[in-house]
């Protein structure tokens, strides 16, 4: 039943997300249908190039999904007075906790897989779906080294849920702390204090902190890897997927010793 | 000896303040509830009331000391208490939730939850269940809050203020539900308050905290059936008494109000050369004021 009360707070964002793929998907196949009957031979690096651009445009759609769903959940409670009763139901704080956690990263994990299978069939679309040298394959680096599709949408998916779960967590992790809705603001400032620290950083002593979003893939002509994958990915993916969890973990030793 | 539902030893809970002033709610409070009372837990507004209920919720930790509810350790079995009790604290549930909601809510939590319960206290209490928390009037937000306590099933119901603010109906309503079919059934109620004719009506035990310590912790009938003033003029009078709780001496009359053995206390002073001029029983507010002791706080219906 907790769940479920999760569900009522986030159901009318995650309902406006669906809509919002709806129209995104009858845009899709309404343009695939086009390039179907209209293309001529598919150029492989514009392709790749849209679908890189098709991260960063999805980078502030899901920055703000993230942002207000991470607003749900016990901290929103706190701030409305209902801690009292909420954490006298016989359960564990981290109980609640990671059910929210856990049920918010689940929605935005569908609309992202979700928006990314279109991104997917579209790029398919452009590639060739009826035949043709690259068809099922994006061209990064090497010509003759293709990645599949599959593995290119896998690691758009990833880059974009790496990404909207640090804001998520980081923006929950905030209404904790606060003790209230309102830690969205805490939230938002804390991930620009890190972009303008960022900024700061390579500007003064030409240090590159690590970008909020995961970096997959290297265009560059001196990339080492035939594919286009940027060097120690997996291990990229690693710490961040680290970072994810533990923001919720800083959130639950916040929460155990937050006094109601 | 009886059985008890709730225990504190030396329970301390202290608030660290600015520059290192630390403000102390409860100080070592001793507290003893035993099972299938109704304890009237009083204190005027600060006393520590609200804290001690928060720290027996687990709400907040304890500074120092321990306590057993139902027989559970507080800081180890807190889940365990809170299957078994039913707590009302700020009145204030979920407030987007209608109470068939909250119903709906609520009742995977509770090994002992029951429909049938809600949905007799829903009607015995007029409560409008399809009608958003946030939008009840604020007797109905109470009645919902005991109801979803209630409906759990509770051993122990551990309510703080729960008439504070409610019209005398309403006050009744809800009284009447405690006494008659909760306690009835051989429960245990730890309720705080500064209402002390509503405490004086349905409780058999009271203890009297203030600044955070347990002054008093008695039967009512105990203190119905003991607890006395006694006036007396004399010279040289003792300043203390055995079992007593307050002396006081104003223009040439000494009082005293004492616990226990007062008309043997009145003959020793007789025998001492004093005159005893009354021997009078005492009624919660007397005690209450006299142990709480401000008198520029008197309570209204003291002075009603």
């Amino acid at each position: 039943m907790y769940l479920w009360k999760y569900w009522r707070e986030s159901r009318i964002i995650f309902g406006i997300s669906m809509l919002g793929i709806a129209v995104l998907a009858l845009l899709v196949f309404k343009g695939v249908w086009y390039i179907g009957n209209n293309s001529g031979r598919p150029d492989p690096r514009g392709i790749a190039q849209f679908f890189i651009i098709s991260v960063y445009l999805q980078v502030p759609v899901f920055a703000f999904l993230a942002w207000v769903m991470g607003s749900f959940g016990v901290g929103r409670d706190l701030g409305e007075d209902s801690g009292s009763f909420l954490l006298t139901r016989p359960q564990r704080r981290y109980w609640f906790l990671w059910r929210d956690w856990g049920f918010g990263f689940t929605q935005l994990v569908v609309v992202i897989i979700l928006v990314n299978l279109l991104i997917g069939y579209l790029v398919h679309g452009l590639s060739g779906a009826g035949g043709g040298p690259f068809s099922g394959t994006i061209v990064f680096g090497d010509v003759f080294s293709p990645l599949p599709l599959s593995a290119a949408m896998g690691l758009n998916c990833l880059t974009i849920v790496l990404f909207a779960g640090l804001i998520f967590g980081v923006t929950y992790f905030s209404t904790i702390a606060m003790k209230h809705a309102r830690g969205i603001m805490l939230g938002a400032g804390i991930i620009l204090g890190y972009l303008i620290l960022r900024a700061l950083v390579k500007h003064y002593w030409s240090v590159d902190l690590p970008s909020l979003l995961l970096q997959a893939f290297d265009l560059s002509p001196l990339s080492h890897n035939s594919m286009g994958l940027s060097d120690q990915l997996g291990l990229a993916v690693a710490l961040r997927g680290a970072v994810v969890l533990l923001i919720p973990l800083a959130a639950q030793v916040v929460l155990e010793r937050t006094e109601i | 000896m009886s059985e008890l539902v709730v225990e504190t030893l030396s329970l301390v809970k202290r608030y660290d303040g600015y520059r290192n002033k630390s403000v102390t709610a409860v100080d070592g409070l001793n507290m003893r509830v035993e099972r299938g009372s109704i304890y009237g837990f009083l204190g005027r507004n600060g006393a520590g009331k609200t804290t001690t209920i928060r720290m027996l919720a687990g709400l907040a930790k304890a500074t120092s000391g321990s306590a057993r509810v139902l027989g559970l350790d507080l800081a180890m079995d807190t889940v365990a208490i809170l299957e078994r009790t039913g707590f009302v604290i700020d009145k204030m549930l979920l407030p987007s939730m209608n109470g068939n909601d909250l119903l709906r809510f609520n009742r995977g939590f509770f090994p002992h939850w029951s429909d049938a319960l809600a949905k007799r206290y829903a009607e015995a209490l007029e409560i409008p269940m399809d009608r958003k928390f946030k939008k009840l009037s604020h007797g109905n937000k109470t009645k919902l809050c005991l109801l979803l306590a209630l409906a759990q099933n509770p051993e122990l119901l551990v309510l703080d203020e729960p008439t504070a603010g409610l019209d005398p109906v309403v006050t009744d309503q809800l009284l009447r539900v405690l006494v008659e079919d909760f306690a009835n059934d051989g429960r245990t109620i730890l309720m705080s308050s500064h209402h002390l004719s509503e405490v004086e009506k349905i409780a058999d035990w009271v203890g009297i905290i203030d600044q955070g310590k347990l002054l008093l912790e008695a039967r009512l009938d105990d203190i119905r059936t003991h607890y006395r003033r006694v006036r007396a003029v004399g010279e040289r009078l003792p300043l203390s008494a055995p079992e007593s709780l307050a002396v006081s001496s104003a223009e040439g009359v000494t009082e005293y109000v004492v616990g226990a053995g007062a008309d043997a206390f009145a003959s020793e002073l007789s025998s001492q050369g004093a005159i005893v001029l009354e021997v009078l029983p005492l009624n919660l507010s007397e005690i209450f004021l006299v142990l709480v002791g401000k008198e520029n706080h008197v309570p209204v219906e003291v002075l009603a």
